[in-house]
C-alpha cells in the first residue's frame, strides 16, 4: 500500500471523530437525598417526654456528666440517661424524647435542654419518669434550618423523610460540584452543654454552660444568661452581644471562653447577669472549641466544614493577662474537635486520628504520650482520672490513672 | 490498590503463559505504542496506550496500560484481544477491557467541602478496528492506525457535613455515576 493512501485513510479516520462525536452522549448522574421535615404539635411532643424504655445509642451528640449520671444527647431526638455509678458497667436507664435537642446541662434535679428556639427545664428526680417544669421561650433565637426550613410556631420537627433522587448532570456540574444544592439538611446553630464548672461537667463543644446560679447559652451572635436562682423556674435575662459566629462556650472560674469562627472571646462574670467582654483573640476562620486554665487557653481549629478553609491546628494561648491573650505556639493536627485538660494532661479528639494525649507541662513543647485509636472522635470529658469520649458510634470510658497506660473501662456503642 | 493487585496477578499469569508459548515456538512477541485522541460529548482529549503480548497465527493476546484524559484523567489497565485479517495483517479487530486508576480524583469534586466516602472499581472498555502498515525494509515494524468506540465507568460517593459549625453534624452524601463514551483514534508503532 502506498504511503499516500495510508495517510488519506488516517486523515479520514481523524476527521470522522469530529463528525461523529455529536452522536455520543455521556451518561452522568448524581444521586442525592431530599429531606423533608415532619412536624408535630409542640404540646403533643412535650406530653411524650418519657420514652417507654431506654433507647440504644444511634447518633451520639454532646455529653454532660453530673453526679453518677452521664447525659448523652441523641442528635435531634433527645437525651440518654446513663447510670455511671460503675464506669466499668454503665447502664442506659432512660431516654427523654426531645426532638431537635442538641445541648444539655444539669443542675440539681433539673435538666436544661434546648428545644428548637426554646429552653426546657425538666425535673429528672426520677430519670425514668421525668416531667416538664417550664419552657423558656426564645433562648436560641437564631436557631434555624437551612434552605428555607424555619421554626414553625407551635410546631416542632420530629423527623425527616428521606427520598433518594437521581438526576442527570453536566460536565460543568462535576467540575463545580460543591454544596448539595437541592438537599434540605438540618443545620445546627444552637445547642447546649457546659464546661468544667460547679454543678456538672460538659464537653468543650457545648453551647450552654452553668456557672453558679446562672446558665449561659450562646447563639451565633448572642450570649444569653438565664437565672437559675430558682432552678425549677429559670428566668431569661437580657442577652449580651457576644461577637459573631459563636460556636462553643467554656466556663473557667469567673470567666467564659467563647469559641467563634474568627477567634476566641473572653467574658468576665463579675456581674453574672451582665457578662462583660474582656478580650478577643483573632485567628483564621475555622471551627474552634476552646478550653482554658489559669495560664493557658487551648484552641483547636479544623477545616472541612463551612467555618472556613483553615488549617487543622491546636493553638496554645497565654491568658495570664486575660485582657491581652497572645499566641504561644501552634501545632499541626489531623482534624481536631473537642478537647479537655486535667492538670498537665491535655486530651484532644483528633477526628479519625483518635484521641491524643499530650503532656502539657511545657506548652512550648507539647509531648504526645498516647493515642487511643477511635473513629471520628469529637468530644471528651476528663474527670477524676476517668475519660468519657464521644465518637461517631458511641461513647467510651477510660481510666487514665497512668496516662502512659490508659485502660478501657467500658463502651456504649451503636448496635 | 486492589486494582493494582488484580492487574499484577494477571500480569504474572500472562508472563507465565508467554514463557510457555515461546517454549512451544507457536507464539511470537508483539508490542504496540500509540497515542491519539478521544472525542465525545465532553470534547476531545489526549490518550496514549502501550500494549504487549503474544501472537499466534491471527490472534494477539496482550496486556495494556494507558493514559486517558477524557472527562477525567485515568490510567486504564486492560486486557487486549486482537484478531488479524488475514493472519499476517494488515487489518485487525480489537477488544480491550479492564480496570482503570483515577489520576485526578479530586478534580471531580470540591475537596474543601466534600470527602470521597466510597469509590467503586472504575472500568475501561474499547472495541474497534485497526490497520498496520508495513513499509519497505520495516524489519517487523509497522505503523498502526486504530479507530474504536470506547467508554469509561466511574462511580463514587461523596460525603460532607455541609455548613455545620456545631458537631456532630448531619452527613449528606452524593453519589456520582459517570458513564462516558467516545470515539477513539490511535496512531503509533507496532513492533
Amino acid at each position: 500500500m502506498k504511503p499516500a493512501a495510508t495517510l488519506i485513510r488516517c486523515l479520514l479516520a481523524v476527521s470522522s471523530l469530529w463528525l461523529l462525536s455529536g452522536c455520543l452522549k455521556d451518561h452522568l448522574t448524581k444521586t442525592y437525598s431530599i429531606l423533608t421535615p415532619v412536624y408535630k404539635d409542640k404540646k403533643e411532643v412535650l406530653a411524650q417526654l418519657n420514652a417507654p424504655q431506654p433507647l440504644s445509642v444511634e447518633q451520639p451528640g454532646k455529653i454532660y456528666l453530673y453526679n453518677q449520671y452521664i447525659f448523652l444527647n441523641e442528635i435531634d431526638k433527645g437525651v440518654h440517661v446513663i447510670d455511671n455509678s460503675n464506669p466499668s458497667h454503665p447502664v442506659n436507664i432512660a431516654f427523654i424524647a426531645i426532638p431537635g435537642n442538641r445541648d444539655i446541662a444539669v443542675k440539681g434535679h433539673y435538666l436544661y435542654a434546648d428545644f428548637n428556639t426554646d429552653l426546657l427545664c425538666i425535673d429528672i428526680s426520677n430519670p425514668a419518669h421525668s416531667s416538664l417544669i417550664k419552657i423558656v421561650p426564645n433562648v436560641f433565637p437564631e436557631r434555624f434550618w437551612n434552605y428555607g426550613i424555619a421554626s414553625v410556631p407551635g410546631k416542632v420537627i420530629v423527623s425527616w423523610e428521606r427520598r433518594d433522587t437521581t438526576v442527570m448532570i453536566s460536565r460543568a456540574d462535576i467540575e463545580g460540584s460543591s454544596w448539595c444544592r437541592e438537599c434540605v439538611v438540618l443545620e445546627t446553630f444552637s445547642s447546649t452543654s457546659a464546661g468544667k464548672s460547679a454543678p456538672g461537667i460538659g464537653g468543650s463543644m457545648a453551647r450552654m454552660a452553668i456557672v453558679g446560679d446562672y446558665l449561659y447559652a450562646v447563639d451565633r451572635h448572642t450570649l444569653t444568661p438565664v437565672s437559675l436562682a430558682n432552678p425549677d423556674n429559670p428566668g431569661l435575662l437580657a442577652p449580651v452581644n457576644a461577637g459573631w459566629d459563636i460556636e462553643t462556650i467554656y466556663p473557667f472560674e469567673d470567666k467564659l471562653f467563647l469559641g467563634s469562627m474568627g477567634g476566641m472571646f473572653v467574658f468576665d462574670l463579675t456581674d453574672p447577669q451582665k457578662p462583660q467582654n474582656l478580650s478577643m483573640f483573632d485567628h483564621a476562620r475555622a471551627c474552634d472549641p476552646v478550653v482554658a486554665n489559669n495560664q493557658h487557653a487551648f484552641v483547636t481549629l479544623r477545616e472541612g466544614t463551612g467555618c472556613g478553609p483553615s488549617k487543622n491546628q491546636l493553638l496554645v494561648l497565654d491568658v495570664t493577662h486575660i485582657e491581652h491573650p497572645w499566641l504561644i505556639k501552634d501545632y499541626e493536627m489531623s482534624n481536631p474537635h473537642g478537647l479537655a485538660i486535667d492538670g498537665n494532661l491535655l486530651f484532644i479528639c483528633d477526628g479519625n486520628a483518635g484521641l491524643k494525649i499530650f503532656d502539657a507541662s511545657d506548652v512550648r513543647e507539647l509531648q504526645q504520650i498516647g493515642r487511643i485509636p477511635l473513629a471520628d472522635t469529637y468530644d471528651v470529658i476528663a474527670w477524676n482520672k476517668k475519660l468519657i469520649v464521644v465518637a461517631k458510634n458511641g461513647i467510651w470510658q477510660f481510666d487514665y490513672t497512668d496516662p502512659q497506660h490508659i485502660q478501657l473501662l467500658s463502651s456504649i456503642v451503636k448496635q | 490498590m486492589k486494582i493494582i493487585a488484580y492487574f499484577a496477578s494477571i500480569l504474572i499469569l500472562f508472563l507465565l503463559f508467554c514463557k510457555a508459548g515461546r517454549a512451544q515456538d507457536a507464539w511470537h512477541y508483539r508490542s504496540r505504542v500509540a497515542a491519539g485522541l478521544l472525542s465525545g460529548e465532553a470534547g476531545r482529549a489526549f490518550q496514549a496506550q502501550w500494549i504487549s503480548g503474544m501472537q499466534q497465527k491471527s490472534n494477539l493476546l496482550a496486556l495494556g496500560v494507558g493514559y486517558d484524559a477524557y472527562l477525567y484523567k485515568s490510567m486504564p489497565l486492560f486486557v487486549s484481544l486482537n484478531h488479524y485479517l488475514p493472519a499476517a495483517g494488515p487489518l485487525y479487530f480489537t477488544l480491550k477491557a479492564g480496570p482503570q486508576l483515577i489520576l485526578n480524583r479530586k478534580k471531580l469534586y470540591d475537596a474543601t467541602t466534600y470527602k470521597l466516602d466510597k469509590a467503586w472499581p472504575a472500568f475501561y472498555w474499547s472495541g474497534g478496528a485497526g490497520y498496520e502498515w508495513k513499509w519497505k525494509d520495516a524489519k517487523g515494524k509497522s505503523l498502526l492506525f486504530e479507530f474504536s468506540y470506547s467508554g469509561k465507568r466511574l462511580k463514587q460517593r461523596l460525603s460532607s457535613s455541609g455548613f455545620c459549625v456545631d458537631p456532630p453534624c448531619q452527613i449528606q452524601t452524593e453519589t456520582y455515576l459517570y458513564n462516558t463514551q467516545s470515539w477513539s483514534f490511535l496512531m503509533g508503532m507496532c513492533f
